[in-house]
């Protein structure tokens, strides 16, 4: 019989390996990032203009410029091009960022011709027809008032609004009459501008074979190049600390939003603050979770971030919990914050998140798609994947009282803004 | 290709094994034979209840999760109306810890009145979150016990009310665990960076000394065949758009009636190209969204067109352009592109899926349960065999009034 009292020995989490990347640069200096694994039978492809909303004349500019880029081109209805990466079995996704526009391509290797083709195509080509755009803004302003519907959204944009201010893009504030002042002339002027060899990067991986390749020369190499108008500069205008209450009468629970400004990835801090996160709320045994969830059973999920930004960073607790115990939930956040201020994390617990944090990069690093995505967001700050290796060096080095120090600097409760968004 | 090895028990455990070198990882995934299905009908929500449950700590872990982090892992599960799916993802280094942790909680569950309690106001929240405080949350709750009449698909895995979760009682628990949980009602799935004999090696090691339960589970009663009309309406909703569901009887998921009907679901909505989109969205304008698709359960399932009206559309309007494209499908030709269109897409479907070694785990699992694992690499000739004339005929046969529930899920009149 086994012995089930004594567990496994476990092992040190090893440490991740890295793909090599490789760069390739176009006659027009685009810079082309690919990770090739042969053993694929599938690539994808992110080209990434400077077009986020960051940079949008009005609010809603930069996604209804990136979602409308399949309706239509100079050669191409919008139903032909659906029609194109359908019959591929390709997939076409559009992320628009704060300061980056994305359009991804996920196609079989062996259809890499015709997919990379339309989509260069979207990219270079496209129109902005009046009835799309019209049936387009329709329908996002149906969806919005689905969001405004849901507590969590309503939450999480008045934080958003009150951390950095109306006015600045990272709040991203829009509203349905935004919708109704989008024109095609607007899109297409924003389109020129931004979308274009300057600031643009191609990003691909999986089975990269030397036809991805030559396919992307011929599509991308001549596409014209021109210099950015000066870039405009936002104020944040944050609100002052304390309550702020978004109602929905009729809601049975209440959604709640807990934070500050947070610590960007180049920061000296980051790692220990992310470490100091994950204790509070950053994994499924977090001290929000086994106090709020675990132990009294106010909610179904609860967790904080710290969302990084290029030119900021914010931090947050967020959970929708049961209406009558909001306050309650309220208080045991703060409780748990101020704790993590008042005493040294245990030896112990802190092994066990170093653990888990290491466990989580090597998921983060899992594959040659996600070293890919992850590689994506670094080089947006000027780094690459060893960035990994250097965060698990920091790691192995936080002691207790870095943590502690951490949270006096990072995370005083009468700094914060604390968002609800339910019945009152 | 998926390469596998299976091998079964002698205690019944079926153990799966799959290697993936290009992964530090492996995936132990844990199907047990029980969902929201096997639940008697006063007492719904218990399959997913239990699953809570089993994170509560076994008869030698107090603290699964502990465990599983402090090996780097991470872990959850689902439940549906059909199964229960327990998986963790570990360093390969540490899927002992894995097999530890998942055999414990197979041979002995802690039993507790503080974690049930908590897991019950745990699972109402969870409850609130998805099914009442969401926009249209509450659709399936509506939808299935108009559809169904006796087979036990009538209620959603969530359960009939949140009553039924407030009721649950310890001695529920007990039973319930003493009869499902057990090796010769659960399939062990393992992928990634491992070697197949090792592997298997270490289920025996950690899951051969469980004994098996011999549960002799009574036949589940089946829907009989729907001979008249259903129609539902549901007024004062607080959503912004009115909204229709129209769901027709179809084949269990072996049948080759499955095949043909979700070819059926992607010529008609996968996609900006499909006929749904085209028509109703772009061209018309009576929809805001519109998608058909197949629910693809176990026992005979679903066919269900959903779509959101757009402003100022009539509902009936909106019902009768669904029904005029049912017509089309049925009457007009389909084209050799357009069927090859869907092959080419299930084909991409299933190379995408097979990047995640997760997923394979997952996937061989229930392929397994099904009682067809070699399914898993012929399903893309099974799509191929199905002819456009089967296509029609499925088409003809399934979209008869009779054989449908419709329902109108009304807005409120400000």
């Amino acid at each position: 019989m086994i012995n089930r009292n004594i567990a496994p020995p476990v092992s040190a989490i090893n440490r991740p390996s890295l793909w090599q990347y490789q760069k390739k640069q176009l006659a027009n200096g685009i810079e082309i990032v690919y990770l090739h694994d042969p053993a694929q039978e599938v690539f994808k492809i992110d080209v990434s203009f400077a077009a986020g909303a960051y940079y949008q004349p009005r609010p809603v500019t930069a996604s209804t410029m990136l979602n409308m880029l399949n309706e239509g081109t100079r050669r191409h209805s919008a139903e032909e091009i659906a029609e194109t990466f359908d019959y591929h079995g390709a997939y076409v996704d559009y992320n628009c960022g704060m300061h980056k526009s994305e359009i991804s391509l996920i196609s079989l290797t062996k259809y890499a011709s015709p997919t990379i083709r339309m989509l260069a195509e979207l990219v270079r080509e496209s129109v902005f027809p009046e009835k799309e755009l019209e049936t387009y803004l329709r329908n996002r302003k149906q969806q919005l008032l689905v969001d405004l519907g849901k507590t969590a959204y309503l939450a999480r944009m008045e934080f958003t609004r009150r951390i950095y201010g109306e006015e600045h893009p990272y709040a991203n504030h829009f509203t349905l009459a935004d919708f109704d002042r989008v024109t095609p002339a607007l899109l297409e002027s924003f389109y020129r501008e931004r979308v274009q060899a300057e600031g643009c990067r191609i990003l691909a991986c999986g089975n990269v074979s030397e036809a991805v390749l030559r396919e992307l020369d011929q599509c991308f190499s001549d596409m014209p190049r021109s210099p950015f108008p000066p870039e405009k500069r936002f104020e944040t205008h944050p609100s002052s600390p304390g309550r702020y209450r978004m109602e929905k009468p009729d809601a049975v629970q209440t959604s709640i939003r807990i934070g500050k400004r947070g610590v960007r990835l180049t920061d000296e801090d980051y790692t220990a603050f992310q470490l100091l996160n994950m204790v509070l709320g950053g994994y499924f045994g977090s001290r929000l979770m086994s106090n709020i969830r675990e132990e009294k059973g106010l909610t179904y999920g609860i967790a904080s971030y710290n969302v990084t930004l290029p030119l900021a960073a914010h931090w947050m607790i967020a959970a929708d919990v049961n209406a009558e115990q909001a306050e309650a939930a309220i208080d045991e956040c703060l409780k748990e914050i101020r704790r993590l201020r008042e005493e040294p994390v245990p030896e112990e617990e802190l092994e066990l998140v170093k653990s888990n944090f290491n466990g989580e990069i090597l998921r983060e690093l899992d594959g040659v798609f996600a070293q890919s995505d992850a590689l994506k967001h670094k080089l947006n700050y000027g780094l690459d994947n060893s960035f990994y290796l250097d965060i698990i060096d920091r790691i192995k080095a936080c002691t207790p009282d870095d943590l502690q120090a951490m949270a006096v600097k990072h995370l005083d409760p009468s700094e914060m803004i604390i968002v609800t968004a339910g019945k009152s | 290709m998926i390469q596998y090895t299976k091998n079964i028990l002698d205690n019944g455990l079926s153990v799966i094994c799959n290697t993936d070198t290009g992964t530090p990882f492996v995936s132990v995934n844990l199907l047990y034979k029980v969902g929201a299905r096997d639940e008697a009908p006063a007492r719904t929500g218990f399959a997913h209840l239990f699953e809570h449950l089993m994170f509560g700590g076994s008869t030698h872990v107090d603290d699964y999760d502990f465990h599983v982090q402090q090996a780097g892992g991470d872990s959850n599960a689902f439940t549906n109306n059909d199964y229960t799916n327990y998986y963790v993802t570990i360093p390969a280094p540490n899927v002992e810890t894995a097999l530890w942790l998942e055999s414990d909680r197979m041979q002995g569950l802690a039993f507790s009145e503080k974690s049930l309690d908590v897991q019950r106001h745990v699972v109402i929240e969870e409850y609130k979150q998805r099914y009442l405080n969401a926009p249209y949350g509450d659709v399936w709750l509506h939808l299935r016990p108009l559809a169904y009449k006796v087979h036990p698909y009538r209620w959603p895995t969530i359960g009939k009310s949140i009553d039924h979760i407030a009721n649950a009682t310890l001695e529920d628990v007990k039973n319930f665990f003493h009869r499902f949980y057990a090796p010769d009602n659960a399939i062990l799935s393992i992928s990634g960076n491992i070697d197949s004999g090792e592997a298997l090696r270490l289920a025996q090691k950690w899951f051969e000394d469980i004994p098996p339960a011999r549960y002799e589970r009574p036949r589940l009663p089946q829907e009989p065949r729907q001979t008249e009309e259903r129609r539902l309406t549901v007024e004062g909703n607080n959503v912004p758009a009115d909204a229709i569901y129209k769901a027709f009887h179809m084949g269990d998921r072996l049948s080759d009636d499955f095949y043909a009907c979700d070819i059926i679901s992607d010529i008609l909505s996968n996609g900006q190209s499909s006929r749904l989109y085209v028509n109703l969205i772009k061209n018309s304008k009576i929809f805001s969204e519109i998608d058909a698709y197949v629910t693809g359960d176990m026992d005979p399932g679903l066919f269900v067109f959903s779509g959101k009206l757009s402003e100022g559309v009539d509902i009936g309007t909106a019902e009768q352009a669904i029904q005029h494209e049912i017509e089309q499908f049925i009457q007009d030709p389909i084209s050799e592109r357009e069927l090859q269109k869907v092959i080419n897409k299930t084909e991409a479907r299933i190379a995408y899926s097979e990047i995640n070694y997760q997923g394979k785990s997952a996937n061989l699992a229930f392929f397994d349960y099904l009682g067809d694992i070699a399914l898993i690499n012929d399903e893309c000739s099974r799509y191929r065999n199905i002819s456009v004339e089967t296509i029609k005929n499925t088409a003809r046969a399934m979209f008869s009034p009779e054989n449908c529930s419709t329902l109108w899920y009304l807005k409120n009149k400000k």
